[in-house]
């Protein structure tokens, strides 16, 4: 099901991006997320961030699940931790239309993922 | 998904609570006509988390009022309805509609007290069959009833229907606006069917042909569009179906109404979820013609209880603190699992429980009276969802900061139909243009 909004439908600002054939929450994915963000500007479009943060929201804690079930030694699972708590706040803060600070958390989420992503390959 | 603490701000609707408190601000319905009879019984209610009761004197007004007389709190239920008044059966104190003492029986004669006895009491209307009760601060009533179809139409070009539900009224809400259900919950044998098992009798023939002349490949992926309103939302569901588009546009309207089409625009149908308390529901069911009153055949088939409403029985119902309500009970309820067919689930449809309002609840009330929504999964599909709760949350929070809801007090706003058409118009702007006669006042 495709959700859009009544503004313009070639602008993805007006409508709820998200690829659902993601496995993990990407770093590109939180990219966008966070561009649109930042272009966002009205109630409507709002209510489709936080769409796409409850998405986001249980992608980060479904990586940090897995981290935690294949934690070993030297596999830290504080990354993924720390990419759920600010995706989390990201999505409070965008229902109380605080789009700046919701930015932060999102950034802060982004700069986490990118290292539990080098964590990631590093141990392979 | 909602943290915990906004999932009680959503949720609690007890006098002084935020969301209670915006939900005061509205005309909300509160009786069928038909459960208050001149001279009759008090009926037994709560609402927003207090304790009422509703009775209707010997001119035909109904007064919602304080359950329990002011002289020892014996509760006025047990009283007489008598000669436009209310008599406790104790001391004989007698009360109006208006909760004002009228007579003190048992006082001295030349005693004055009852002039100074009131009883807590809210005003009523009656219209469209309901009677309506405003529980907010006086200055803010708004002056008219929402004016939708049903509530405006002539006596007898609606049918309404009342019944309890065991969970908080947000999940009623949510369930009505969350069309990616009706594909699963309230479908048939055929495998994840877009259309779904309509467990009337027989249809109405109207509605039998119109099915027949548009069958076609269904579309199970949808396009919504979801536009913000004034009073609330408008979405959009278009579905692709032969060479054209199935729309069917849909409004929830603040607080807690739905406006849904019917098969060939015959009218509009839809639910509101009044809160009893934090954990119960009243469930008000409407459905209206526009062309013509319901025959008493139709009655009959809309009461067997296939659809809205369940199949019912009249009784009392012990909410968790012990105070009992007077209510149309659902037969199939948690108690008796919904009366489940596990055969019929495996021949027939998806959850083997007969009527549409008894599957919603079956998974509604399974959710737990009042749901835990910051351990919730959300995805696209929930989008409504997710504005609703947000819609009503801000809104709640404005009147904290001193900010009332504008749109309580625009009855003529509500003044939308929902729309149910085939057309090659492919966005959902230019299909309320072009059909804005039909739809009335779409708000931006």
């Amino acid at each position: 099901m495709e959700t859009i909004g009544s503004g313009d439908p070639a602008d993805d600002v007006d409508r709820v991006v998200w690829d659902d054939g993601d496995r993990e929450l990407t770093t590109a994915a939180l990219l966008g997320l966070l561009g649109r963000l930042q272009r966002t500007a009205t109630d409507e479009q709002l209510l489709f961030r936080e769409c796409e943060l409850d998405c986001a929201y249980r992608l980060a804690e479904a990586d940090l699940e897995s981290e935690i079930r294949a934690s070993g030694p030297g596999r830290p699972t504080d990354l993924r931790g720390g990419v759920l708590t600010h995706v989390t706040a990201a999505h409070d803060l965008v229902g109380l239309a605080r789009t700046e600070d919701a930015a932060k958390e999102l950034r802060a989420a982004i700069r986490l993922c990118q290292e539990a992503d080098g964590a990631a390959f590093n141990a392979r | 998904m909602l943290s915990a603490e906004e999932n009680a701000y959503l949720t609690r609707v007890g006098p002084g609570s935020p969301m209670g408190e915006l939900f005061r601000r509205f005309w909300m319905p509160a009786l069928l006509s038909s459960e208050a009879v001149a001279d009759g019984p008090p009926v037994r209610l709560r609402l927003l988390g207090e304790n009422l009761l509703g009775f209707r004197d010997t001119s035909g007004r109904v007064g919602i009022i304080e359950p329990q007389c002011a002289h020892r709190l014996a509760s006025l239920f047990f009283g007489r309805n008598e000669q436009s008044g209310l008599r406790c059966p104790y001391h004989g104190w007698k009360y109006g509609v208006d909760g004002q003492c009228v007579d003190t029986p048992n006082e001295p004669e030349n005693s004055r007290m009852r002039e100074r006895i009131k009883l807590r009491s809210y005003p009523t209307r009656e219209q469209a069959g309901v009677v309506w009760v405003y529980m907010g601060p006086p200055e803010c009533s708004p002056l008219e009833l929402p004016q939708m179809h049903w509530v405006t139409a002539p006596a007898g070009y609606q049918h309404v229907s009342k019944w309890l539900q065991s969970t908080n009224w947000a999940q009623g809400l949510e369930g009505e606006i969350d069309s990616s259900h009706v594909s699963f919950l309230h479908s048939t044998n055929e495998k994840y069917s877009a259309g779904f098992h309509f467990p009337y009798p027989t249809l109405p023939p109207e509605v039998a042909e119109f099915r027949a002349q548009h069958k076609g490949p269904v579309d199970g992926a949808p396009v919504l569009t979801v536009k913000k309103t004034d009073y609330g939302m408008t979405y959009g569901a278009r579905r692709h179906r032969n060479d054209e588009f199935h729309w069917r546009v849909t409004h929830w309207l603040l607080p807690t109404y739905s406006l849904i089409p019917q098969a060939m625009n015959l009218g509009t149908n839809g639910r509101c979820w009044v809160p009893i308390d934090d954990e119960h529901t009243w469930t008000f069911g409407y459905i209206s013609r526009y062309d013509r009153p319901y025959t008493g055949e139709e009655i009959a088939v809309i009461e067997e209880g296939a659809a809205f409403p369940p199949r019912l029985t009249r009784g009392t119902y012990r909410l968790r603190d012990g105070y009992l309500i007077d209510t149309s009970l659902p037969v199939a309820s948690a108690d008796n699992d919904y009366l489940i067919d596990r055969d019929m689930q495996q021949r027939t449809n998806m959850t083997g429980i007969w009527g549409f309002n008894e599957q919603d609840r079956s998974v509604q009330e399974s959710m737990g009276a009042t749901v835990d929504r910051s351990r919730e999964h959300l995805g696209k599909a929930d989008m409504a969802v997710i504005a609703a709760r947000r819609t009503l949350l801000q809104l709640a929070r404005r009147l904290e900061a001193g900010t009332e809801p504008e749109i309580a007090g625009r009855a003529e706003a509500y003044n939308v139909a929902a729309l149910d058409v085939a057309t090659g118009i492919g966005t959902l702007d230019e299909l309320l243009e072009a059909y804005a006669m039909q739809l009335g006042g779409i708000g931006g």
